[in-house]
């Protein structure tokens, strides 16, 4: 009788906790329904509409399959690389190959065959297999094209694959690597270029295999990542490998002796050397610039899943090379201002608990990349500012820009010559734009597109001096490429470029707003170039100047400007009056007199020193710590409608443009209290459906190469019978292809076209219709500030002008289109080192000629409508939580309006969501069952009972929720909706399962718990 | 002698349940005040109390059964430590499985994969303790 008692209690106990498991699993599965259907490929709720004869889908796709939606991506993609590549040298014309030299390639390095495609997280590539559409590396392009290369070479390092190898454990899933990886935040660079004797020791034949091969062509790769770095120097490179390299980015000993056995090679073999290199991180190739037996150098960055095909038609002469460098390429790049202040610099008082852990002073001012070089050069020139002083010399001698610069911004060869006329500019501050007119002339013997940079050199005065205003000598004021132009035929250029970005911020003038800080524009002589690269153009400057440089004058046109103007651009395009916002983010603003920024009034005096090991103070600390929890009693709160009953949906919205729409208010006077605080603390992965006015849930994208977090089936409507002109049946080939294809924007930026990056736009729309994901946080606008920011990659450029221009063009194209483009990410994401937490300092004036510069157009001109912000602080305060950043310079000054998510923060204090909420955030990353307690788990003064208390904050949760649901309104999130669609909760074969599951437990537990009870009766019995 | 014969192997199982269980408890609170834990998901007092009162239930249990023999109503006790376990370690997961995909992605460094490596190891020894509570609960603390 005692055993059957025992074994009923532990049938009881174990049906019991079987139970208790089914019912806990509930909440949690809810929690991350979003990512568990992700997963499964389930869907657990469905919009449903009644049949209707009207047109529900406001946005039309370009193409009837999926096919010729593949078609056109790879077709974009081999023309991103072919005008995407840099050719930097080519020396007795080396490149184009004949058509017989295309026979006999020899590739060497590991990266010709295990290239470099994208970014080991962020921009990774996604292989396609069995699509119509499928990716390529190198080897594979060139045989698609024709070549034939040397075979013993490949089976040399086919043969030694598993020395590429790059682990990483990802928990038990080994993520294995065989190109060239990016360290990690806290890792070095590691060489894995076989030595000259390993490769011997493999085939001692391999030199001669070269004979019959004769264009060798070396690939010398750099990875990039997100969540990784490079640092400067031989801090940033693994010692023990004895490599005699200097910096993460320069070459190794292996990689040196490679280049130097296909040049002795090419001496007996007659043939040519050609490097590639495949990085998006600016690497320091001096030696091999001034290498005389490398023919060529060209510049293919990471070309994602068919840029190798471009980049094949760029060696065969199919296609003629129009790239120009986004960055400076510099002999040291550690020698950069910037670099003085990029790395590990943690608090002395660092506090984890509140994510205080480091800092980074930007003490370069404005003078980042080529706004640096040049100036510093142009200083030189002139003789002022102690240019010639040693501080940041390479050779430990007076600066010289030969020994600096390698290869410049903008620059960029051609297998054609083009001649540049400046023929007119035109200033016209009322309308705020400069207008120039460029004549190019195709003066060689093959046609060829050219790029047309306009660049202007504003006057540097006393006024500035006395203020702290910097002036680059040079800056990039917008650019053009031409159509293709046959050889002997001309195209002029019309470039409209906005006058603003010719205007300085100056925090100390006074504004329209009667505080301080104003644009403003010096008077003083205004010049205006052109040039292939900020090197040409300022020497163009120079010499206009009457200076012995070997520039040319006569393409110089000036504009003269009698009188201090603070006025044109005080206050925005839609009226707001600007002031700064930004202060805060100047370090001497907390700790006065700590930071010296660098002038060009005196290069020597402010270079910058390194600023670690400081000490935030007690206010730094409070700052940074404070979660802004204190939710106080204000105003009337009764006076803010929830919970109306006005029969609307959003669907009633469907295309409204004009947020102060009456019906927007009326629609969000349905939404409850509850709803807003649910949808504003907890999002995930995508916004959630609300109810109370039936918006959809919009599934959200990474990143820059393209959607690569979901397939293209994965949310793609199948049903046919829907109306939906983008259907793909279950059958379809392509319903697994994955975008994340498209070259890094380091290409993109390279190809300085905004006709490219307006396709781009154009293909991500299209794909959005098709794969029914509305939300892409495709366009990095942070800048390249050093090169060493492993995740330049998902960057444009260093120049915020180009960065604004080709995000711009993607932005405004993926509008027609319906999908959402972010910009990404607001701001100053400049490191990925203790990302986190860690306080960006700089000056104002960086802050908004630079990366923010590089943002605004996106808002402006673009109409951008949706945005991400960042992980890192702006001074010591969050992004999420800085007003002067998020509510008065991007939705007062720029006037943004749309969704706005944060970055993947996990920990719910520091996302600040008080604060956030109140700047415009309307999306944050945690994830919870759709309920109140699951928000008060996270933040229990996220509540009903403390919000009911503060109109400020009552009225700052509508306004985010009508900025989210006016970005999802104009979007294609709303196509197949009307007014009668409705929210239906499907059931999932998993919520079935644990639903069958409780009652089978529950029953069992009865059961159990009742022949317990009848054993123990009968044995009382 | 007498004594000896009179405990069953639930005994031996039942303290290894409470050492399992309170390892576990404990682990949980060491990996609540680790750096990312203590700022991400701070610590949830219902699992605590689950485990400890789950502890200390078996701990009465095997106190008055080993005085007062195998009375019935003591059966409850292993049931509702099951019941109390479970619910523990599925809250213990939940509030993990987001950190597990943003450290294994996008925070991805040495000291956040220390604090995930903690998590994991205490739920797996709160999976432990809830086999444990199931196992022992067929066996009796004292014979009869």
């Amino acid at each position: 009788m005692s055993r059957k008692r025992n074994i009923w209690r532990g049938l009881t106990t174990l049906t019991a906790s079987l139970l208790t498991v089914s019912v806990a699993a509930g909440p949690v599965v809810d929690s991350y329904r979003t990512d568990i259907d992700k997963f499964l490929g389930t869907k657990s709720s469905a919009m449903v509409t009644d049949s209707t004869d009207e047109d529900l889908y406001t946005y039309k796709s370009d193409y009837s399959s999926t096919t010729e939606l593949l078609d056109s991506i790879e077709d974009l993609g081999e023309r991103m690389s072919e005008e995407g590549t840099v050719l930097l040298k080519n020396e007795n014309n080396a490149l184009p190959l004949t058509k017989d030299e295309t026979q006999k390639l020899s590739l060497l390095g590991f990266s010709s065959y295990y290239p470099v495609q994208g970014g080991d997280m962020g921009s990774s590539l996604n292989e396609n297999e069995g699509t119509d559409a499928d990716t390529v590396d190198f080897v594979e392009a060139l045989d698609a094209k024709g070549f034939k290369i040397n075979e013993d070479l490949q089976k040399l390092y086919k043969s030694l694959e598993s020395e590429f190898k790059t682990e990483v454990n990802m928990w038990g899933n080994i993520m294995e690597y065989y190109h060239i990886t990016a360290p990690a935040t806290d890792g070095v660079f590691a060489s894995k270029e076989p030595s000259q004797e390993k490769m011997d020791s493999v085939d001692s034949q391999w030199k001669e295999s070269m004979d019959d091969y004769n264009v060798m062509l070396v690939t010398i790769g750099r990875s990039s990542t997100e969540n990784g770095t490079y640092l400067p120097g031989v801090d940033g490179v693994d010692a023990s490998q004895n490599l005699n390299q200097t910096d993460p980015l320069g070459l190794s000993d292996d990689e040196r002796d490679l280049i130097n056995a296909a040049v002795e090679a090419k001496e007996n073999n007659g043939g040519k050397v050609i490097v590639m290199l495949n990085n998006a991180n600016a690497m320091e190739i001096d030696e091999i610039k001034n290498n005389d037996g490398v023919d060529a150098i060209m510049e293919v960055g990471l070309p994602g899943g068919y840029g190798f095909y471009g980049v094949a038609d760029i060696l065969s002469g199919e296609a003629n090379p129009s790239g120009h460098l986004t960055d400076t390429y510099a002999v040291t790049n550690a020698n950069s201002p910037a670099a003085q202040n990029f790395g590990n610099y943690e608090w002395t008082n660092a506090d984890p608990a509140v994510n205080i852990n480091a800092e980074e002073v930007e003490a370069e001012g404005i003078y980042t990349g080529y706004k640096y070089y040049e100036t510093r050069y142009a200083d030189t020139v002139l003789g002022q500012g102690n240019a010639d002083a040693t501080v940041g010399s390479s050779t430990g001698k007076a600066w010289d820009y030969d020994d600096e610069v390698s290869y410049p911004f903008g620059y960029g060869l051609s297998y054609t010559t083009f001649e540049q006329t400046l023929k007119s500019v035109d200033v016209d501050l009322s309308d705020r734009t400069v207008t120039a007119e460029v004549e190019v002339k195709n003066t060689g013997d093959v046609a060829g597109k050219d790029v047309v940079q306009l660049y202007t050199s504003v006057p540097y005065t006393d006024y500035d001096v006395e203020n702290k205003v910097e002036k680059s000598a040079v800056q990039l004021l917008d650019y053009e490429k031409t159509d293709m132009i046959e050889p002997g035929e001309s195209q002029t250029v019309t470039i409209t470029a906005d006058a603003q970005d010719m205007a300085s911020w100056d925090s100390t003038c006074s504004n329209e707003a009667g505080t301080t800080g104003n644009w403003i524009l010096d008077n003083g002589t205004y010049y205006f170039t052109v040039g292939n690269g900020a090197h040409e153009a300022v020497n163009n400057v120079l010499a206009a100047q009457d200076q012995d440089v070997e520039g040319n004058k006569d393409n110089v046109q000036t504009w003269e400007l009698g009188d201090f103007d603070s006025s044109s651009f005080a206050v925005t395009l839609n009226g707001t009056p600007v002031e700064n916002q930004l202060q805060d983010a100047d370090l001497n603003n907390w700790m006065e007199d700590t930071v010296t920024y660098l002038s060009r009034n005196d290069w020597e005096g402010t270079w910058p020193e390194t600023y670690k090991d400081l000490t935030a103070t007690d206010e730094m600390i409070s700052t940074m710590a404070d979660d802004y929890s204190d939710i106080e009693a204000n105003g009337d709160p009764s006076s803010v409608t929830f919970g109306a009953d006005n029969g609307m949906t959003l669907a009633n919205m469907k295309g409204v443009e004009d947020i102060t729409d009456e019906r927007w208010s009326t629609l969000m006077d349905q939404l409850t209290l509850e709803e807003c605080l649910i949808r504003t603390g907890l999002g995930g992965t995508s916004t959630k459906v609300i109810e109370s006015i039936t918006s959809p849930e919009a599934i959200q994208n990474d990143g820059p190469n393209g959607f690569n977090s979901y397939p293209l089936g994965q949310y793609a409507n199948s049903n046919a019978s829907t109306g939906d002109p983008c259907v793909i049946a279950e059958d379809d080939p392509n319903r697994d292809y994955k975008m994340g294809v498209m070259a890094v924007e380091t290409v993109i930026g390279q190809t300085f076209s905004k006709q490219l990056a307006e396709e781009w736009g154009k293909a991500v729309g299209n794909y959005s219709l098709w794969a029914n994901t509305a939300i892409w946080w495709g366009v990095g606008t942070n800048l390249h500030r050093t090169p060493y920011n492993a995740r330049n990659h998902e960057y444009f450029s260093e120049d915020a002008v180009l960065t604004a221009g080709q995000g711009a063009a993607i932005i405004k194209a993926g509008h027609e289109y319906g999908v959402l483009i972010a910009p990404k990410h607001l701001a100053f994401n400049d490191t990925e080192i203790n990302r986190t937490g860690i306080a960006e300092f700089m000056t104002e004036q960086a802050a908004r000629e630079n990366e923010l510069r590089g943002t605004q157009s996106c808002i402006e001109d673009a109409n951008a409508l949706a945005v991400m912000t960042t992980y890192n602080r702006v001074g010591c305060v969050t992004s999420n939580a800085h007003t002067g950043l998020l509510l008065n310079i991007l939705h007062k000054e720029w006037g943004f309006k749309g969704l706005m998510s944060e970055d993947f923060i996990q920990d719910p204090a520091y996302t600040k969501i008080h604060m956030a909420v109140h700047n415009g955030v309307t999306m944050t990353c945690n994830t919870g069952d759709n309920t109140m307690a699951a928000v008060e788990a996270v933040w229990p003064y996220w509540s009903v009972e403390n919000a009911s208390q503060s109109e400020e904050l009552l009225t700052d949760l509508k306004q985010a929720m009508l900025y989210q649901n006016y970005a999802l309104a104009n979007s294609n999130a709303m196509d197949g909706m009307s007014t009668s669609t409705h929210i239906e909760k499907l059931n999932t074969w998993y919520d079935n399962l644990i639903t069958g599951l409780r009652i089978g437990f529950g029953v069992l537990t009865v059961l159990c718990a009742a022949m317990y009870l009848l054993g123990l009766k009968k044995k009382e019995q | 002698m007498t004594e000896k014969k009179k405990m069953g192997a639930g005994l031996v199982l039942s303290v290894i349940t409470v050492l399992v269980t309170v390892a576990g408890l404990v682990l949980y609170m060491m990996n609540c005040k680790t750096n990312y834990f203590v700022k991400t998901t701070g610590t949830d007092n219902t699992i605590v109390a689950c485990l400890a009162v789950a502890a200390i239930l078996e701990i009465v249990m095997i106190i008055v059964s080993v005085k007062m023999g195998a009375k019935p109503v003591l059966d409850i006790i292993p049931v509702a430590c099951g019941v109390l376990t479970a619910y523990a370690l599925i809250a213990f997961v939940g509030s993990r499985i987001a950190a597990i995909g943003s450290i294994m992605t996008f925070e991805n460094n040495a000291q956040n994969m220390a604090d995930l490596k903690g998590a994991i190891i205490g739920m797996i020894v709160c999976a432990v303790a809830l086999i444990f509570t199931i196992i022992s609960s067929f066996f009796k603390v004292v014979k009869d």
